[in-house]
């Protein structure tokens, strides 16, 4: 036979719990790289747009000023920001005369006296609109970004060199702010796809828990195949366990047809060989029965073995106990005419979780010592019960019977009872019959987790009470 | 008493015909279900041995038939599947008793001895008719407690005669039940196996019936 393909034991051993740690694994992993990526987005677009910003302000300053009479620089330009007039913003406007030009250098209120220092063009080199963008560190401490241009004002080819900064700190306040907001967005979308990959995992995986469940009644023989809606991945899942059920089923069959041939055709030879040694001399005689009662006792133990292997092999049984009772008291009427049998089935529907064979085979023998040694009659009960008190989970939540078989004879004592249910004993050696009975009604009754207690009854004969594997109702309709 | 053996195992079949015979019974053989069925069909029967797993026609058939068409006797199952199932089967076909194969010819002896005195009404092995005692299960009968000795015809007449106690048993009926079915039946030898008896019995309990045959009964009945 070959192995089960094993489980891979990395990771958890829940489906749901493996799904979900996947789900969510992808989950955080996609949102850590979606937040960097829009960070980022975010910073570049900030940037362009503070740059822009000071691009524009600068034009601003340079188109307001002018080369007045006087030679010197003139002009009062309105960014129309107040940072500009307040002091140690770090938002400044500077325009101070080139080469053999000498005017008087302009700057903003905001910049005082103060100055802000200008790189080399080799370290910042202009761009091809003649602009060059570089930070800097204002005499306040600010850290400032510089958008520098040269510009000629006149005909006479003098110069001025122009300059407006803009505070960085509100690029990052606003890259700060967005990008706190941004990480409580995610956060909340990470949180809801959690809930609804769990939900969504959980109701995917619902039909799975339904086969289960379904696959437990089978094993419980509340059904006989797995009933329900089953989805398209699952459903062939669902007809191949029907299908190897249905194939138990035929191997019983086959098994229980096989035992009864096999006893047939081995029971009439040792049935002859066992009469045959009547005909011989006392010594021959003893020692052909002797073998052919020993070869009787082979056959039915092997027969009874491989009856208890087919039964093994049955996972489903429901019988109705009313119908199969009365059939054995009806037998049992016919065959002793001269004893009553009284039966009751309480309430009406109870059901077993067996075979109807194994019913017959264990009332059947246990209505047969009765009837051999009752004076008058035999009463059969079966009702409904707890479970037996060692029963634990499964067998202590199912349902049990308790069917008994009292009559009226005189009943065991407490040693012959221990004698009697050891296998092939007879304690009343003048009465036909293998001796098998009660051994059997013990293994079959324990083959269903049941059990068996021999007692003294109230009528002073011997009650068998046996506590069998039950359906409720519904389970049985 | 007359009884069919219905059993397809020759060795088997042979063993129970010799034992019943040994015990007094006149007794016929069947090998299949279909014979068997014939001959309990046309032939009166005090019991029939039965086995279920028969050739042509299974046990369970042949009893279901007899019953359907009206035929009352006793019928001992014979069964190697000894599972409750198949003797409850056979029972619901209409046996009366089974016995599990394999077993001691005695057992079936003796079973067969209680169907019959069951069929009759009798539920001793003991039957008593006045001073006369028929042990069925000793094959013995005696008068006063003294033990007679009486040929197998004579007990088999005394046997069926007993057994029907108070009814009036034909000629005919006698000779169908002492002798199996290849005898040459003459219903004289009967009248001498009677005169036969009585005498032996020393008391007059068998009264001959003008032209309908004999009756039994114990002295305080007698008319």
């Amino acid at each position: 036979m070959r192995p089960l393909p094993r489980f891979s034991t990395i990771g958890p051993r829940s489906l749901t719990a493996r799904v979900l740690l996947l789900a969510t694994a992808w989950s955080a992993l996609a949102l850590v790289v979606i937040s960097i990526v829009i960070s980022q987005l975010y910073r570049q677009s900030a940037e362009r747009a503070f740059t822009d910003l000071l691009r524009a302000q600068l034009y601003n300053v340079i188109n307001s000023i002018t080369i007045g009479d006087d030679n010197q620089l003139s002009g009062s330009p309105q960014l129309g920001d107040l940072r500009f007039s307040q002091p140690e913003t770090g938002w400044y406007w500077i325009i101070e005369p080139l080469g053999t030009f000498a005017a008087r250098p302009l700057s903003s209120s905001s910049l005082g006296t103060s100055n802000i220092s200008v790189p080399s063009i080799l370290a910042v080199p202009f761009n091809n609109r003649y602009e060059r963008f570089y930070p800097a560190t204002d005499a306040f401490g600010n850290h400032v970004l510089v958008a520098e241009t040269e510009v000629v004002l006149d005909g006479e080819g003098r110069a001025a060199r122009f300059r407006v900064s803009g505070n960085l700190a509100v690029v990052e306040d606003d890259i700060r702010a967005f990008s706190r907001n941004l990480y409580i967005a995610l956060a909340v979308f990470g949180l809801g796809s959690l809930v609804v990959n769990g939900l969504a995992i959980l109701y995917g995986l619902q039909p799975l828990d339904g086969a289960r469940r379904a696959l437990e009644r089978v094993r419980r023989g509340e059904v006989e195949r797995l009933e329900g809606e089953f989805p398209r991945e699952i459903m062939p899942l669902a007809n191949d366990i029907n299908a190897l059920i249905e194939s138990n089923r035929r191997i019983v069959e086959r098994a229980r047809m096989q035992v009864g041939n096999l006893a047939h055709s081995l029971k009439t030879p040792i049935a002859v060989l066992l009469n045959e040694s009547r005909t011989l001399d006392k010594v021959q005689s003893d020692l052909v029965r002797s073998q052919s009662e020993a070869m009787q006792a082979q056959v039915q133990s092997y027969l009874n073995r491989a009856r208890i292997a087919a039964q093994r092999e049955s996972l489903l049984a429901r019988t109705d106990v009313e119908p199969v009772l009365e059939r054995l008291v009806r037998v049992m009427r016919r065959l002793n005419p001269d004893k009553e049998f009284h039966l009751s089935v309480f309430p009406p529907g109870v059901a077993l979780a067996m075979e109807q064979q194994d019913i017959e085979e264990t009332i059947g023998n246990l209505l047969e010592n009765a009837a051999r040694f009752c004076k008058t009659g035999v009463w059969i009960t079966a009702t409904p019960t707890s479970g037996p008190q060692t029963a634990e989970g499964e067998h202590a939540r199912r349902t049990w019977v308790e069917m008994a078989v009292e009559d009226d004879g005189p009943g065991l004592e407490p040693d012959q009872i221990r004698e009697a249910m050891k296998r092939g004993t007879r304690l009343d050696e003048s009465q036909p019959g293998a001796g098998l009975g009660l051994s059997i009604v013990r293994e079959i009754t324990s083959e269903y987790q049941g059990t068996v207690e021999l007692t003294r009854g109230t009528r002073g004969g011997l009650r068998a009470q046996l506590l069998l594997p039950g359906l409720t109702k519904e389970a049985a309709a | 008493m007359r009884i069919l053996v219905v059993e397809d195992d020759i060795n088997l079949n042979r063993q129970l015909s010799d034992a019943l015979k040994e015990a007094g019974y006149v007794v016929d053989q069947a090998f299949d279900g279909e014979e068997g069925h014939y001959l309990g069909d046309t032939e009166p029967y005090d019991a029939v041995i039965l086995d279920i797993g028969l050739p042509v026609m299974d046990g369970i058939t042949v009893v279901e038939k007899w019953r359907t068409e009206g035929k009352g006797m006793p019928v001992l199952m014979l069964t190697a599947r000894d599972r409750w199932s198949d003797k409850v089967a056979g029972i619901d076909a209409g046996a009366d008793d089974y016995v599990a194969k394999p077993f001691h010819v005695e057992e079936v002896l003796a079973r067969v001895r209680a169907l019959i005195r069951r069929a009759a009404g009798h539920s001793s092995s003991e039957i008593v008719c006045g001073p006369v005692r028929l042990d069925t299960k000793a094959s013995k009968a005696s008068v006063d407690g003294v033990i007679l000795k009486l040929t197998s015809h004579e007990f088999r007449l005394l046997s069926y005669l007993m057994h029907h106690m108070g009814q009036v048993v034909s000629r005919t009926e006698l000779v169908e039940h002492m002798y199996d079915q290849d005898f040459d039946r003459d219903s004289n030898t009967i009248e001498v196996f009677v005169g036969r008896l009585r005498k032996k019995l020393g008391v007059d309990l068998i009264e001959t019936v003008r032209g309908l045959g004999y009756r039994m009964q114990a002295p305080t009945d007698a008319r």
